[in-house]
């Protein structure tokens, strides 16, 4: 089952940030632990996290700095603003809401059956 | 050991070896064509498909195979390009103004140049004894000499990949911003000084009469300079365009 483009593209912002949110990270990281949280059924177009990861850097939930790899290799990591953990709040706030409500949905159907 | 120097395969794996860095910078030149990537941008990006190339290479995938799997996993560059674009527009917008400001100010400088050298030329003509519409056509000939001359600078430039009008990086450095604002401004006085200059010294080699005489004609004259300038341009404008189409249906 793979999921699909609008839902993979409308949780990136607080999967971006609740990954964040458990440290500084790159790009590349972030995508492998999408990769592994989802158990390799969250399929991104891994160039695709960029544009998305700049657009939150210019909202101001997120910053970026440079910094050397163990094998020196020069990559942009990101950092978690205090106004990208309020967001990450309100946008965990939302979707749990949304889960809890389709959940009871569901499990009203199943006690029909 | 016995090698057959017929063995097709060893020939052939010879002159297809995979060299993975001349391959990465094909694919950071198909990056480089489209205005929505700063260097940055694609700086992140080849540091993104290296990270993936090793990680593949140590499952056993050869260099090419890693490669290939890579940059499809990072994504089709016209996909990528359009993502880009939407975060990166500000940059674009800039980019663009940035050329045509830049296109404004050497069709400035040119017709200065182009009307300095004519002067001077007429100035010549004159002291040679050429008169009436004698001199209005050697004013309108060098005029046109030294737009064609622009011209052909700009298409030779442009067929050398603009190796030669590469000066958008220098613009990085304050002072060569001053240098160069400083340097057209005092070109722009020094041209139109010798305009003048040149103008005022053929007036006086002549009289008034006979001067207005040949400013009328060159004036007459001079009205072919904006019909065959704008049709050169549009030349220019087609080829461009075409080739801009071919390049994208390769």
């Amino acid at each position: 089952m793979a999921i699909k483009k609008d839902l993979v593209a409308a949780s990136a912002t607080p999967l971006i940030l609740s990954i964040l949110a458990e440290g500084d990270s790159y790009g590349y990281a972030i995508i492998k632990r999408v990769r592994q949280l989802s158990g390799g059924r969250m399929e991104w177009t891994d160039g695709m996290l960029y544009p998305v990861l700049h657009r939150l850097e210019r909202q101001g939930l997120i910053k970026s700095f440079s910094r050397a790899s163990e094998a020196g290799r020069l990559r942009r990591y990101y950092q978690l603003k205090k106004k990208g953990k309020k967001v990450l709040k309100e946008q965990k706030n939302q979707w749990m809401l949304t889960y809890s409500t389709l959940r009871r949905l569901w499990e009203k159907k199943l006690c029909l059956t | 050991m016995d090698v057959n120097i017929f063995d097709f395969e060893t020939i052939m794996g010879e002159k297809t070896m995979f060299d993975l860095n001349e391959q990465i910078k094909k694919w950071r030149c198909a990056l480089v064509q489209s205005e929505a990537f700063d260097k940055s941008d694609i700086d992140e990006l080849e540091s993104h498909l290296r990270e993936e190339i090793e990680r593949l290479t140590t499952l056993k995938l050869s260099g090419e195979e890693a490669f290939w799997v890579a940059a499809h996993r990072v994504g089709d560059t016209d996909a990528l390009a359009g993502e880009f674009a939407k975060v990166n527009w500000p940059g674009m917008l800039r980019r663009r103004c940035f050329w045509m400001t830049a296109g404004i100010l050497a069709y400035l400088f040119a017709s200065y140049l182009a009307g300095a050298v004519s002067q001077v030329c007429l100035f010549l003509a004159g002291l040679s004894g050429i008169r009436s519409y004698g001199l209005g056509l050697v004013g309108v000939v060098s005029n046109l000499a030294i737009l064609g001359l622009v011209i052909f600078f700009f298409c030779l430039s442009y067929r050398h990949n603009w190796k030669i009008l590469r000066f958008g990086r220098w613009l990085n450095n304050f002072a060569i911003r001053i240098i160069l604002v400083v340097g057209f401004i005092a070109a722009v006085v020094v041209l139109n000084a010798a305009r003048i200059f040149f103008s005022a010294a053929l007036a006086r080699t002549m009289g008034a009469q006979e001067y207005g005489q040949i400013a009328i004609i060159w004036a007459y004259l001079q009205l072919l300079l904006p019909v065959l300038l704008a049709v050169i341009l549009m030349v220019v404008l087609v080829r461009l365009r075409s080739s801009e189409f071919s390049a994208i249906e390769n």
